[in-house]
């Protein structure tokens, strides 16, 4: 078929997918799948992913992967879509069970309050909607919007999670356009708050040429084209998978032919290719200068290279480019195994393996770390370094959402995580450590300058979370306003630095002076610091002063909040009631038995509790 | 590239689109011939076929593909 390098990598394992299935190896042919997947997705290799897929689940839904009710809505065929959605699903890890819904009615069924959509209850809800389904004659912008408003609240109730698409925008006609974007102005601010906003026009900018298909429109009733849809279906799943908490936080990179042409132990420092004067050199700057944006979108930054250590830091004091060595809050430089190097960056950074994205430019590396540890992503990238930043945008690793303090002083934290580490090596036991740390909490109720903050603690903290509730930004803010809600940010500074906030909980009242943590999170990068004891002498006195007398706490559990299992009984609580059927176990205390936790925290002076 | 040749490029379309890794194909193979040729089908081989010979086929063309010959007659 087509040949680019990477539809070709994905032509191999699919050949020795299908040859391992006929052989009786299902697993083993799925798991090549996977890997092909890892090849940047056109539609072509995607549809016959999904093929692949519906024929090898013929004999039911492959063990292991978590199933997900999927609601695919739209206004014209979602036949070409629903492929791509099954095949990049299965890559990131989930199986969804489609809803077929009968084309061009899916306003009726979100408004019928006994559709056949309702009975499925789906657990997402996806809705494909662009311009030419509006049909010919004028468009009345706030007629328009006022009815799409009117459906969106009820879509509300009911339907799992709802991705709502913005308009795009049709290039031939600049009145329909003008009109759409008053549209979607108005959608955008006046969605349903629980709803996620799909900006299909802003992804229209980003995909350029190509958005539209007139041939497939006028012949099978597809918009837009075959290959935005992979764009579309690219923004839905990093949308879910944000929402989910499966955000990757650590780019992982290589050095030799990945941040420069050439090699740096054998060609000579000044030969390396790298910057103006080559125009492989160009590309390998522009990589650079990606990987800097990430950086300050809080993404960490590593490397992992085969290379002598003093070669690798040489080419960073005498080469200019955009990275510096300060940049990276990783360093590997070595001839190990790459896997091990990665366990080991992991383990420092305390951060799992499935929040790693792995780049090199050896097909044989990618093998070995897809072989070696399947939950790092290995996007396969071209022999071109020109195409390096297309393939890692259009997988959208890392949400780029808002941008917080935290995430611009992100890797400062790490680096001085080192420093407290090694600390804590020569400190004799771990309270002379915890005292030699100098800590201090601020902390207050969460307002709008802590808005995106919270959202992101509450997106990505995954050990130590006690419920795994993931409020957006949005629901925040309607929860913040609630009255009676109270929320508490904490951030803890030590002698080391400023490790922004790290701690929160959200407090919901409830009758007969009986209140309930909502939410109560903490930052794996302060786990082990006294922290929780500190939040739960405020949360007592807080809610005490509120009024409450008893407060109620549930700790569900997830594959990665094994740590806080145990909490709540531990500070106290008893249990009520037995476990529930999702594993989940509530515990309450009468605040007038509940002891004050010691710790080694101060507080700033004129820092006191303030409602 | 002889027609033989083109219809050996457009079966190897033919088996990966539908899955089928061992399908034969003649020029007269037709939707009434394998179930799983549907419409979705037949936009899945015509633009993989486009991608494959740079060639475009017309819209009437896809939206009534009737069987092989159809689509080969359009290869350069």
């Amino acid at each position: 078929m087509s040949t680019s390098a990477g539809q070709l990598f994905f032509a191999a394992a699919l050949a020795r997918a299908r040859a391992q299935r006929s052989a009786g190896d299902l697993a083993g042919s799925l798991r090549e799948l996977q890997f092909g997947l890892d090849a940047p997705a056109e539609f072509p290799s995607a549809t016959s992913a999904a093929k692949f897929l519906e024929k090898s689940a013929a004999g039911g839904i492959p063990p292991g992967l978590p199933v997900r009710r999927v609601a695919l809505l739209g206004a014209e065929t979602l036949a070409f879509i629903q492929p791509l959605v099954r095949a990049l699903a299965f890559r990131d890890g989930w199986w969804p069970v489609f809803y077929d819904a009968p084309f061009g009615a899916w306003q009726q069924e979100i408004l019928a309050p006994h559709s056949a959509l309702r009975k499925f209850q789906p657990a997402v809800t996806l809705i494909l909607r662009g311009w030419p389904s509006l049909g010919p004659g004028e468009v009345d912008a706030g007629q328009l919007a006022d009815a799409e408003l009117a459906v969106a609240r009820r879509a509300a109730e009911g339907l799992g999670l709802v991705l709502w698409p913005g308009y795009d925008c049709p290039s031939l006609d600049p009145a329909l356009c003008a009109a759409l974007v008053e549209v979607n102005r108005r959608l955008q601010t006046s969605l349903p708050l629980e709803m996620l906003w799909v900006n299909l026009a802003e992804l229209q900018v980003a995909f350029g040429d190509g958005w539209e298909d007139r041939h497939l429109w006028d012949a099978a009733r597809q918009h837009p084209s075959a290959a935005a849809c992979i764009a579309v279906v690219e923004l839905w799943l990093s949308l879910l998978r944000a929402r989910w908490g499966q955000v990757r936080k650590v780019l992982v990179t290589d050095l030799d032919n990945v941040l420069w042409g050439g090699i740096a132990g054998e060609d000579g420092i000044e030969e390396l290719r790298l910057g103006p004067g080559s125009p492989t050199g160009e590309a390998h700057a522009q990589f650079q200068q990606y990987l800097l944006e990430l950086k300050h979108q809080g993404v960490l930054l590593a490397v992992c290279s085969k290379n002598n250590d003093a070669d690798a830091r040489e080419v960073f004091a005498r080469r200019t480019m955009p990275l510096k060595l300060g940049d990276f809050s990783g360093w590997m430089v070595n001839w190990r195994d790459k896997a091990d190097n990665l366990r080991t960056l992991a383990a420092k950074m305390r951060l799992g393996l499935d929040s790693f994205v792995f780049v090199d430019d050896q097909p044989a590396e990618r093998a070995r770390i897809r072989q070696a540890l399947p939950e790092v992503a290995v996007p396969e990238i071209p022999p071109d370094p020109a195409g390096y930043v297309a393939v890692l945008q259009a997988r959208r690793f890392f949400p780029a959402g808002a941008v917080s303090a935290e995430d611009r002083g992100r890797t400062a934290a790490y680096l001085a995580d080192e420093k407290r580490n090694e600390s804590c090596a020569s400190a004799a036991t771990l309270d002379d450590f915890l005292r030699g740390l100098e800590m201090v909490c601020d902390h207050g109720p969460i307002s709008d300058l802590e808005l995106d903050r919270a959202a992101q603690l509450l997106a990505r903290t995954n050990q130590w979370n006690l419920t795994t509730r993931r409020h957006s930004r949005a629901e925040m803010t309607r929860l913040i306003c609630q009255p009676g809600v109270l929320t508490r940010w904490f951030r803890l500074r030590d002698r080391f630095g400023d490790n922004g906030i790290v701690g929160l909980w959200i407090l919901m009242p409830g009758a007969a002076g009986e209140w309930e943590i909502d939410s109560w999170v903490i930052s794996c990068r302060v786990i082990g610091r006294g922290l929780e004891d500190l939040m739960f002498n405020e949360l007592v006195d807080l809610a005490r002063s509120a009024g409450a007398t008893r407060l109620r706490g549930v700790y569900i559990p997830t594959a990665k909040n094994k740590l806080v299992a145990g909490l709540l009984p531990g500070f106290g609580f008893s249990a009520v009631g037995g476990e529930m059927e999702s594993g989940s176990r509530a515990y309450a205390i009468e605040l007038d038995q509940a002891s004050r936790r010691t710790h080694v925290i101060r507080f700033p002076a004129g820092n006191g509790a303030v409602l | 590239m002889t027609r033989a040749q083109k219809l050996d490029r457009l079966q190897e379309i033919f088996r990966d689109v539908l899955d089928q890794p061992a399908l034969h194909i003649t020029e007269s193979f037709s939707p009434a011939d394998c179930p799983e040729w549907d419409s979705v089908a037949t936009v899945q081989i015509v633009l993989a076929a486009e991608a494959e010979f740079a060639m475009r086929v017309p819209t009437a063309t896809v939206a009534h593909l009737h069987c092989v010959r159809e689509l080969l007659d359009l290869v350069p």
